[in-house]
């Protein structure tokens, strides 16, 4: 009698992504423009998160940092990508990464089933990092 | 072409350096937020989504081109 032991599903790794980028830029350019033209780059949901949070200007930073991450995690950049079609919502602890419209087709053509995302700050920049997940059987 | 001249110089850019055959990255050395930037500053003059992000260098009179294109698509929608 054989005993075949059911194999751990392993998440296979498709890509990374890792961007920097320096909040007082980002705390300018939101300045300069009103929510609505902002939907152009954030999603509503990200710019109510912002604007709520303890540092708006990091925060915008972290959202803009991620979708630059996940167009690098992606291999083709942001190009047919639209910037709004990448959420975050953001933690102490952490980033949750949400796609649509295009950005959510490459990402299922890239076999993409999950995203891992962290965050991390220092004097005016922030870091994002992502990891895109496959599944492996 | 004066309307993205002044988006280019609100951002820093030599006016010297503006020309219709300038590319956006090897010659205006410009990074994400300020392409970013770019395309805020036409939508809120024009009304107009045009995206930027591209696999191949623009030149501003590519730019032009563009919003063109899509103020007449808009145009023509409404």
């Amino acid at each position: 009698m054989y005993l075949q032991l059911a194999q751990p599903r392993q998440a296979e790794i498709k890509g990374i992504g890792i961007d920097i980028a320096p909040v007082s830029k980002i705390a300018s350019l939101v300045s300069r423009y009103n929510s609505e033209t902002l939907t152009l780059l954030f999603t509503p949901r990200e710019i109510e998160q912002c604007q709520s949070a303890p540092h708006p200007s990091r925060y915008y930073a972290v959202c803009f940092s991620a979708k630059e991450a996940v167009g690098k995690a992606l291999g083709t950049g942001l190009v047919d990508i639209n910037w709004n079609e990448i959420e975050s919502t953001i933690s102490q602890s952490g980033l949750t990464i949400k796609l649509r419209g295009a950005a959510k087709q490459k990402a299922l053509q890239c076999g993409v089933k999950a995203w891992l995302a962290t965050w991390c700050y220092w004097d005016d920049y922030v870091m994002v990092h992502v990891l895109s997940k496959g599944e492996q059987a | 072409m004066d309307a993205l001249k002044d988006i280019l110089v609100d951002l820093g850019i030599p006016e010297h350096e503006i020309t219709e055959a300038a590319l956006l990255r090897k010659d205006l050395q410009l990074d994400s937020t300020e392409t970013v930037d770019i395309s805020l500053g036409l939508k809120r003059r024009f009304g107009v989504n045009v995206k930027l992000e591209s696999r191949k260098d623009m030149t501003l009179k590519d730019v032009c081109e563009m919003v063109n294109s899509a103020i007449a698509a808009t145009a023509t929608a409404t």
